[in-house]
């Protein structure tokens, strides 16, 4: 029986060995960080032309909602649909018989993996957002070194769930043989609600209902802990995140439970 | 022609009653497309509920953009499915079956497939148009510009797709032009700096497809239509003919097909 070391070594080297596949072709990184700087490039005139004779919008000025954008563009680009797709594919072409009679946690090394790719394209976005964003509106300097500690962490915890809500998604596949469409909205919905714009700009009766699903706590807490940094505010924010990773954390186990039992009706 | 017409309806008709025997998944594809865009009204109606106009757009104008865009997209993924697969059909060396069967290859091989998301795109479309206009020149207008924004969509990824005879895989680089045009025809022009419009009507042309149509259709200026309808047309006939002369270049992967 492996030891807790010895089997976080085990879900360390998935890890790896996913980001060093993910990195092989180098032309799509390129390809997804191009995307990414056109999103910016775009959204950054957008917004200059929406502040036209405005000095705040929602309570944010310009500086701060080009920096927001980057920010959680960065957080969904990073992470990208992969857990989805291949999760999904595996479903449907049986190959997860084989997978779930490895000798590990099958979502334990799937979230390895996502998470390892995601830490590992960070980079790149992150250069290609800070030279966008410091030539449209100007650098972006942190105000505390605990502003860059929430930071992280809450990037980290986006990570983690959004990665959660990708894994819920594609265990559908058990059951629909087409289930992309699911991918789309749940995108969507990610974009609409805290990554095109702040929370503050929804009216005020729509927030609880915002907050009340995950994506309230996806791209926001570590876009807003980047542009409005209020330490009153950290540990909201942060356990929102914890909160919903536990909800969907269940979810996730459920449906993989239920879903478990048709891999035999799959065929493997 | 009359041939062609037939074959057209025919083809048409096989790729809908392929993607019909699987129903859920076509619904499920069909309405998700159409949530999908509409997600992104809640963004506008939120920010311009903010600002107001931006760079001289309303809500209204956004609206017609949102509806524009996808509906043409839409027409032309549903007419013409295949268009963005001819690059891997030049490099895998899949043509064959196209260059073996009597009709056109370039109009047989864009034909030959139709995607069940864009049915969702363009009834989208027209979902919003009556919101928008009761006007029926209006409507008349809408419909045109969706053929031709739809032709624009055709000639351009065919275009960017045919550089496949010459520079071999092309996937990257066609996916990232297809980003470009596909961002740049959902967003204002006038939030873009003048001094990169002329993109708009030449390397990307996001400007023919959407920008020009909707100046058409909220001032009637009519000069603007025949430029509209040649620049759709003469798209696509350019990039038919530089499929013919990379047709010299194709080398088959000798694999056995069948097209029934």
């Amino acid at each position: 029986m492996p030891g807790p070391r010895a089997k976080l070594r085990k879900y360390l080297l998935a890890g790896s060995t996913a980001l060093r596949n993910r990195w092989t072709y180098p032309a799509d990184i390129a390809g997804l960080v191009f995307s990414y700087g056109l999103f910016v490039f775009v959204f950054s005139h957008l917004w200059m032309a929406a502040y036209a004779g405005k000095a705040t919008l929602a309570g944010y000025e310009l500086p701060q909602l080009t920096w927001y954008f980057i920010t959680s563009e960065l957080v969904l680009f990073s992470m990208g649909n992969i857990t989805f797709t291949n999760l999904s594919n595996d479903i449907k072409t049986g190959q997860v018989a084989y997978t779930l009679s490895r000798p590990w946690s099958f979502p334990l090394t799937s979230m390895s993996e996502s998470l390892a790719c995601a830490l590992g394209l960070v980079v790149p976005f992150a250069l290609v957002g800070w030279v966008t964003g410091t030539l449209t509106v100007g650098a972006w300097v942190p105000v505390s070194l605990w502003q860059v500690a929430s930071l992280a962490l809450s990037l980290v915890l986006t990570f983690v769930l959004q990665f959660l809500c990708q894994f819920f998604l594609s265990l559908t596949a058990f059951w629909v043989e087409e289930n992309a469409p699911f991918l789309w909205i749940h995108q969507k919905l990610a974009l609409v609600l805290g990554t095109f714009l702040p929370l503050e700009f929804y009216p005020a009766d729509w927030r609880p209902w915002v907050e009340a699903t995950p994506y309230g706590w996806l791209a926001y807490p570590p876009s807003r802990l980047a542009v409005a940094f209020d330490p009153g505010q950290v540990w909201w924010l942060l356990g929102g995140q914890v909160f919903w990773i536990g909800v969907m954390s269940a979810s996730v186990a459920a449906l993989f439970a239920a879903g478990r039992r048709r891999t035999v009706v799959q065929g493997g | 022609m009359k041939a062609y017409l037939r074959l057209f309806r025919e083809v048409f008709v096989a790729n809908l009653a392929s993607v019909l025997e699987y129903r859920i998944s076509f619904l499920v594809q069909f309405f998700g497309m159409m949530l999908n865009n509409a997600s992104f009204l809640v963004f506008w109606l939120v920010l311009i509920d903010h600002t107001g106009p931006i760079g001289g757009w309303g809500f209204g104008d956004v609206l017609f953009l949102w509806a524009l865009s996808p509906a043409a997209f839409g027409l032309a993924h549903v007419v013409c499915g295949n268009v963005r697969q001819i690059g891997a059909l030049i490099v895998q060396g899949d043509l064959d079956v196209y260059l073996l069967q009597p009709k056109d290859p370039w109009f047989h091989s864009i034909i030959s497939r139709t995607v069940p998301s864009a049915w969702g795109d363009l009834i989208y479309g027209f979902v919003l148009l009556p919101f928008l206009t009761q006007d029926p020149v209006k409507i008349g207008l809408f419909v045109v510009f969706t053929v031709t924004g739809a032709l624009v969509f055709v000639g351009t990824f065919a275009l960017m797709q045919t550089l496949a005879f010459w520079l071999g895989n092309i996937s990257g680089l066609a996916g990232a032009l297809t980003e470009f045009l596909l961002s740049f025809t959902l967003y204002p022009e006038t939030v873009f700096p003048q001094e990169m419009r002329w993109v708009f009507y030449s390397l990307i042309p996001a400007g023919f497809l959407v920008f020009l149509p909707i100046h058409v259709l909220r001032t009637l200026d009519w000069i603007w239509l025949p430029v509209i309808l040649g620049t759709a047309v003469g798209l696509c006939v350019l990039s038919w003919w530089l499929f013919q002369a990379g047709l010299k270049r194709y080398e088959s992967g000798n694999a056995i097909g069948s097209r029934i």
